[in-house]
């Protein structure tokens, strides 16, 4: 039983964080997996490359972002799909009849408000995570067929556009978002009362209601959290295409799981961090573009994407011999 | 009167009375069916009932033995559909080459259920041995399993011999659907025994409290390995039931089973947290779930609208219990974070 520490006292200093959760090593391991694909394919050292790479993490990294602050209570968010699926169809068809502000709006409150009945059915019905954020993921996805009548309609409004293919400073904008959205959610976990409450629930929920904590308050803005960061990944993913299909998030569900994972957050709960799960984002994305050079077909970027996981549990994530 | 005091001291109803929801909500359904089709007294109505349930009924037992044990199993879908891609590329061949027919379905379903096996214990080694939490390492071993699937079927299709389909989906004695005579041999012959083994005992006592399982002398591990070994088995016959269903091969059409599986066992009010439950509940479960689209057609409704209503009963369901106690304020929270496995 680890001792229940202030956790924001030791994130006081970057280099701790990094001792503290292996950080280094997740890093380590990223630029590992790139100096390989870079080996194995030339091109791959290009700037070009690189800005592809983390434009495509980008997208992943974001829906990261909510999985893992949910994640960090010890909770668990499969709706994640259909969350970012419905931002994107809201995104176009709204923008097509009111223009892009009051898609905008709408979206951000579809988000918070799905969000938020997600955090009350965890908080205050004691559903447990898995089942009312799989509920709410197939209550999602049949509004979002209802609403679209399975063929969405619209196009991605012209700031849209800008943000999903635009550059600024020789960047592209959706990476910049991703940094903007990363050093916030970071100073949220490291600086503020709210992250020390998450962590503290993570660790023993129990303890945490005990010492003070209004814990279905935090829960409740958690999962609101979660459910605006996928929508906003869905809006980015509009600005990328151009459009939104249905299905359009279905690929980033189990990969939100692994990257935070791979960036060594506990699934327990408590233990783990942002920066590690963009590191996991990106790994994923690397990992993909080493099968892309050896032409290999889904079969092969299944498992080896399943051998990864496996792999990055044996570096990190082993438990404690209880007995 | 004196009766009904009898049922429900008895142990039968003791284990079972999480599932009593789940039935009474199946009953309801039922009737409502039997409103609506005209021949639901038939010999094809109750055939295409059953025919509908029979493989998520197979594969909530394959997760309810995990669940049970404080686990959970997100490669079932996936163990589905390999086994499902290898019998429907292999059962002809193997009945070409010996000629046999039925030699060579006999055959092909041992290979089948020896491969669901596999993949199940090695879920268990890597979770047991590994010690890492099961929602990972499944995770991880559902995409493997997934593309090995692929390997063997890239596209959806392959074909098995007619007369394979045939007798699974048919009927014995002209009115007895095969699919209710294999739900009868799982509850029966499969649960109830097992569930009084010291397999089945061990793996209550597992989910109930590890710890004092394992002061007792209960087999922590071996208990662990028999779970995930006997849940890629039967995802191995819910494989071999898709395939007579199906009469073709899908390698990653099967993935809806892992999430609806969860959802038939939570249904049948089994606990993630373990160690309460059991089959009798996911059968209702998993047969709510897969009537429900059947009542949305009849009444004319889109078929939109099938995974909203899947949701909101799971979660109805879950809400009865808690309802009466919103009012109050609650002590401790027992299912966020440490209270469940996430």
């Amino acid at each position: 039983m680890e001792q229940v520490k202030l956790k924001s006292l030791e994130n006081s200093s970057a280099i701790n964080v990094f001792k503290k959760f292996g950080i280094l090593k997740i890093y380590l391991v990223m630029t590992g997996l790139y100096m390989v694909s870079g080996l194995i394919q030339p091109n791959y050292f290009s700037v070009d490359h690189i800005m592809q790479l983390l434009l495509i993490s980008s997208f992943l990294g974001i829906v990261a972002i909510g999985q893992t602050l949910v994640i960090l209570t010890g909770g668990l968010d499969l709706s994640v799909a259909y969350m970012l699926n419905l931002g994107a169809v809201i995104m176009t068809q709204v923008s097509v009849e009111h223009g892009g502000t009051i898609a905008l709006l709408v979206m951000l409150s579809a988000g918070l408000v799905f969000g938020a009945l997600n955090g009350i059915g965890v908080a205050y019905l004691h559903i447990s995570p898995i089942i009312m954020t799989l509920a709410m993921g197939s209550i999602l996805k049949s509004v979002t067929y209802v609403y679209t009548s399975g063929n969405p309609k619209g196009t991605a409004p012209e700031f849209l556009r800008f943000l999903g293919t635009g550059s600024f400073l020789g960047i592209k904008m959706a990476i910049w978002i991703w940094i903007l959205l990363s050093i916030f959610v970071v100073v949220l976990l490291s600086k503020t009362t709210f992250g020390r409450k998450l962590y503290s629930i993570g660790t023993n929920a129990n303890v945490s209601y005990l010492s003070g904590v209004k814990n279905n308050y935090i829960i409740i803005l958690v999962y609101m959290l979660s459910g605006l960061f996928s929508v906003l990944a869905g809006m980015m993913l509009v600005g990328y295409y151009g459009l939104s299909y249905i299905g359009m998030g279905d690929t980033f569900l189990l990969p939100s799981i692994a990257a935070v994972v791979i960036g060594g957050t506990s699934i327990m709960g408590g233990r783990g961090g942002y920066a590690g799960s963009l590191a996991g984002a990106v790994i994923i994305y690397i990992l993909m573009s080493i099968t892309t050079v050896f032409d290999m077909n889904d079969a092969g970027r299944e498992i080896i994407y399943g051998l990864v996981i496996l792999i990055v549990l044996f570096l990190y994530s082993r438990e404690a011999n209880k007995r | 009167m004196n009766r009904f005091r009898d049922f429900l001291e008895s142990v039968f109803y003791r284990r079972n009375k999480e599932a009593i929801l789940a039935y009474v909500i199946l009953l309801a359904i039922l009737v409502l069916y039997s409103l609506n089709q005209n021949d639901f007294f038939s010999r094809y109505g109750s055939q295409s009932i059953f025919n509908q349930v029979i493989t998520l009924v197979v594969a909530s037992l394959a997760q309810t033995l995990v669940v049970l044990t404080r686990g959970i199993d997100l490669s079932i879908g996936a163990m589905i559909g390999l086994t499902n891609s290898i019998a429907a590329t292999i059962m002809e061949p193997i009945s070409n080459m010996v000629t046999n027919q039925w030699l060579g379905i006999i055959i092909t379903i041992f290979i089948v259920l020896a491969v669901g096996c596999i993949a199940g214990l090695l879920n268990g080694l890597i979770i047991v041995f590994g010690r890492f939490q099961p929602i990972i390492v499944t995770l991880a071993t559902a995409s493997i399993f997934g593309g090995i699937a692929l390997y063997i079927r890239p596209t959806p299709g392959g074909s098995v011999p007619y007369v394979y389909s045939e007798v699974l989906t048919g009927r014995i004695l002209t009115f007895i659907p095969v699919s209710a005579v294999v739900l009868g041999i799982f509850i029966f012959l499969v649960w109830f025994p097992l569930r009084r083994s010291k397999l089945g005992q061990s793996i209550y006592a597992i989910g109930g409290n590890e710890y004092s399982a394992f002061v007792s002398g209960i087999k922590i591990n071996r208990t662990k390995l028999w779970a995930y070994t006997l849940a890629g088995l039967f995802s191995a016959c819910g494989g071999l039931l898709l395939t007579a269903q199906t009469a073709s091969g899908d390698p990653l059409g099967s993935n809806l089973f892992t999430l609806n599986s969860i959802a038939a066992v939570v249904l049948g009010g089994t606990t993630l947290a373990g160690g309460r439950g059991g089959f009798v509940g996911a059968v209702a479960g998993a047969s709510i779930l897969s009537l429900v689209l059947g009542l949305l057609i009849f009444w004319g409704i889109p078929s939109f609208y099938q995974n909203a209503v899947q949701g909101l009963i799971l979660l109805l369901a879950l809400s009865i219990g808690v309802l009466p106690q919103l009012g109050r304020k609650l002590k401790f929270l027992k299912v966020n974070g440490k209270g469940e496995t996430p």
